[in-house]
């Protein structure tokens, strides 16, 4: 069971952070960095099977392979934009986190603006 | 990327805790100052090169380039 696994690292992990909280604040941030690395490592496999799988369907639909691209794009920036963001929240810098989520926005946007020009071009193909 | 990491990451910590305490309490600041920079700079090593591992493997994953 990969999920008591998990689990279990979390635990021992807040543990550890808050002996060391006391003495250390600057070690403890990077100590829940750590934590936090090795079960995004844990679950990344599972995220390699699931995009697998929605690549076949994607390859059964018959649709264009460069919009899976960009989505899974946006896909791998929210997760990075979401793990940055929280441990510099955790480190007690609120306003470095809102920065980079709104830089992640930015960059989602201009990826997916592509795909709202796809849409507008049907859109229009369909009126005339 | 194995579990060992937090607790030696943890042990760092305690540990330069520790020595800075015991040489604060001889009057030794500087020593003491440079003890928690030399933890704290061990740990971010580690800690970087886990999260350039990270961002690669994600970068891999979902075709960022």
């Amino acid at each position: 069971m990969e999920i008591l696994r998990i689990a279990a690292i979390g635990l021992v992990c807040a543990l550890l952070v808050v002996v060391v909280r006391e003495q250390r604040p600057e070690i403890a941030v990077l100590l829940s960095a750590a934590c936090g690395i090795i079960i995004l490592f844990y679950a990344v496999n599972y995220i390699t099977q699931a995009v697998y799988a929605i690549k076949l369907l994607m390859d059964k639909s018959g649709i264009d392979p460069s919009l899976l691209g960009a989505v899974l794009k946006i896909v791998g920036i929210g997760y990075i934009t979401e793990f940055s963001a929280s441990l510099c929240e955790d480190s007690g810098n609120k306003s470095i986190a809102d920065k980079i989520q709104f830089g992640g926005k930015v960059l989602v946007l201009i990826i997916s603006l592509p795909l709202l020009n796809a849409v507008i071009d049907i859109i229009l193909s369909l009126v005339q | 990327m194995e579990v060992e990491i937090i607790f030696k990451i943890a042990a760092i910590g305690i540990l330069t805790a520790v020595c800075g305490q015991v040489l604060k309490k001889s009057d030794k600041e500087e020593i003491a100052t440079l003890v928690t920079l030399a933890g704290l700079v061990i740990v971010l090593g580690l800690v970087v090169s886990m999260i350039s591992t990270l961002f690669e493997t994600l970068k891999d994953l979902f075709n960022l380039y």
